[in-house]
């Protein structure tokens, strides 16, 4: 891929615009501000001495996420070798929590019955719905953010994500139940705030 | 007949894997007689649905990354 000349110059100039998006990614999977600074120099730095094997056919942006990605996989097998903060059911939303949406019958509490978000392709399109998400996976505990984050955003499969963290299947729908039930709940609280403010114009 | 807490979960766990023939029915039926829940599954559903958009929104759109 000697073919052309790179323009590493104005290439260098995109990774570093880049940063700040990569940084987002990195620290909703890592959690640790300071890790998420090290993956991200770290990629830039594969991306930067890489250059030359980048070869166009996909999207820059989508290369340097990639490269990012599998520095922030090799962060969690690494962490995993070191011990399995993942079991910690302290870190997982607590059961109880969710069941207050619920009566003892277990049917809604009506306070608590979702209600209809509208059209699910605006709230894709709604620049107000990602600022609610982003808050909405803050403050969701680590092990659940971390794993809704591998399963519904990084797109792995379940038996991937088992492997990669060490846990098994039924711990991992577990959590990831408790966190769809959090996530939609406090999405509930963020978004149809605003929607019913614009609908009842 | 499922309550809404078993149905929440066997919709979470549809996004999973596949649910037996009777999990199916029974969440259908629920469904049918259950708005909240309903309602519940559509939201689940975008929840599943945001991979491609979020990693489109944090790799290319500068335009709308400014605000």
């Amino acid at each position: 891929m000697h073919g052309k000349p790179v323009d590493s110059i104005n290439l260098s100039q995109r990774l570093e615009a880049l940063r700040p998006r990569l940084l987002a990614f990195a620290r909703l999977q890592l959690r640790f501000d300071d890790q998420a600074e090290d993956a991200v120099q770290e990629a830039l730095l594969a991306a930067f001495n890489k250059l030359d094997s980048f070869d166009g056919r996909s999207q820059f942006e989508t290369w340097v996420f990639g490269i990012l990605r599998f520095k922030i996989l090799d962060i969690f097998r690494s962490q995993k070798k070191r011990g399995n903060w993942l079991l910690d059911e302290a870190a997982w939303p607590s059961e109880e929590e969710l069941d207050r949406q619920f009566k003892n019958s277990g049917f809604w509490e009506s306070e608590a019955r979702p209600q209809t978000w509208g059209d699910p392709e605006a709230a894709l399109a709604s620049s107000h719905f990602w600022r609610v998400f982003d808050a909405c996976m803050i403050h969701l505990p680590d092990v659940p953010a971390r794993v809704f984050s591998l399963r519904e955003l990084m797109e792995m499969e379940i038996c991937d994500i088992c492997e990669l963290l060490g846990i098994s299947e039924n711990n991992c729908s577990v959590i990831l139940y408790r966190a769809r039930m959090k996530l939609r709940q406090c999405l509930e609280k963020g978004w149809l705030s605003e929607e019913v403010s614009n609908a009842d114009l | 007949m499922l309550t809404c807490k078993q149905a929440t979960q066997l919709m979470s766990a549809s996004q999973d894997r596949s649910l037996t023939r009777k999990e199916h029915w029974s969440l259908k039926m629920h469904e049918m007689l259950c708005k909240g829940c309903r309602n519940c599954h559509q939201q689940l559903n975008l929840l599943h649905q945001l991979g491609p958009e979020w990693q489109k929104r944090l790799q290319g759109d500068e335009e709308k990354g400014a605000s």
